[in-house]
């Protein structure tokens, strides 16, 4: 009877959108620096079905409903890109430069770190994939042909991390010109950096979402050369 | 019948990039081309972004919704997380510093060159 009722598709839907208002409306009464809604939903969904032992299989037959809209929704990222042109082109060759060092400075890390743990080759692809933005780190893994449960799961956590510690770090090394901070923010942690770049200044914002598709455009670019490099 | 029209333009170029993408020579998303493809046509100004502005802006306002589900997806393979779960989150969390630290760095260091020069 339980089984039935999850699985349908109109449980995982409703268990989805709800978890989201919930914790919506939870962050916005604790207020609580560093908890974001995102983070809370996926707390509340992972209590629910591992609390009420719902299969995945049974909750994905209204997950893919809703995650049919990333689609749409990345291209609307696209607008305010193409809004910030001007942005762009003052500070194009600063913002490359920049950007292709934090990536490759993140992979000369990364990659002799996935060896000395010993991480499953299968996961590489989401590990290194974790600082680009969510649809493309999605696409990413997909297209590199590796399992993609964990991708998500790493870009939360990069996120989280350069929201909750991002002001933190960059004030310990004096980065305060707000274009290197928003870029920063947004190249490291993507959407979710980006709230606190915006929470920062909105200049630093403007930077920080233009950061995050120029960094996902470069690590769909890199990533699978990388990839063919170390033969996975 | 506006947001229906805007759903219909951004359905449409997804549509058609997913039945291109596997045609082209090099291996790209068709959500990635669709997205580059946008950006050509709002540069031509063969589209302009008040044709797309009220549904876009709702979906990327909710953006992480729609990223829930692939979130959660990890709920299905705990048991192969057991063992790899702190050496993952460490890996974030030096990666994250590097980084941060040195794109942040590096174009304060030219930002600021540029100024004195």
């Amino acid at each position: 009877m339980f089984n039935t009722i999850t699985q349908a598709p109109e449980f995982g839907i409703f268990l989805t959108i709800g978890a989201y208002v919930l914790a919506y409306a939870i962050a916005k009464r604790v207020r609580v620096k560093g908890v974001n809604p995102m983070q809370l939903a996926i707390i509340l969904g992972v209590i629910i079905l591992v609390g009420l032992r719902i299969p995945y299989e049974n909750y994905q037959h209204g997950g893919v409903w809703i995650a049919q809209l990333l689609g749409p929704a990345s291209m609307g990222l696209v607008i305010p890109l193409y809004e910030k042109r001007q942005l762009f082109f003052r500070h194009a060759r600063v913002i490359l430069i920049g950007i292709f060092c934090g990536l490759v400075a993140g992979l000369c890390v990364t990659i002799p770190l996935l060896y000395v743990f010993d991480i499953p080759y299968e996961l590489f692809g989401a590990v290194l994939a974790k600082n680009s933005t969510g649809p493309i780190a999605l696409e990413l893994v997909s297209l590199l042909e590796q399992p993609t449960y964990l991708v998500m799961l790493m870009v939360v956590i990069s996120g989280l991390f350069g929201y909750t510690f991002g002001n933190q770090i960059l004030n310990a090394v004096r980065i305060k010109h707000p274009v290197a901070k928003g870029i920063a923010l947004g190249s490291c942690s993507h959407i979710v950096g980006t709230a606190r770049a915006m929470e920062n200044s909105p200049e630093e914002g403007a930077m920080g979402s233009l950061s995050i598709l120029i960094t996902g455009f470069m690590y769909l670019l890199v990533i699978p050369w990388i990839m063919t490099w170390l033969g996975i | 019948m506006k947001i229906l029209k805007q759903c219909l333009l951004l359905f449409g170029i997804l549509a058609m990039c997913k039945w291109i993408a596997p045609l082209l020579p090099l291996p790209i998303p068709s959500t990635v081309l669709a997205m580059l493809v946008l950006l050509l046509l709002l540069g031509f100004k063969i589209i302009r972004p008040e044709q797309l502005q009220d549904t876009a802006s709702f979906l990327v306002q909710h953006i992480t919704l729609f990223l829930i589900p692939a979130a959660l997806a990890f709920v299905a393979q705990l048991d192969t997380l057991a063992s790899v779960w702190l050496p993952l989150v460490l890996i974030a969390i030096v990666s994250g510093v590097v980084i941060m630290v040195v794109t942040g760095g590096v174009i304060q260091f030219l930002l600021r060159r540029d100024a004195d020069v």
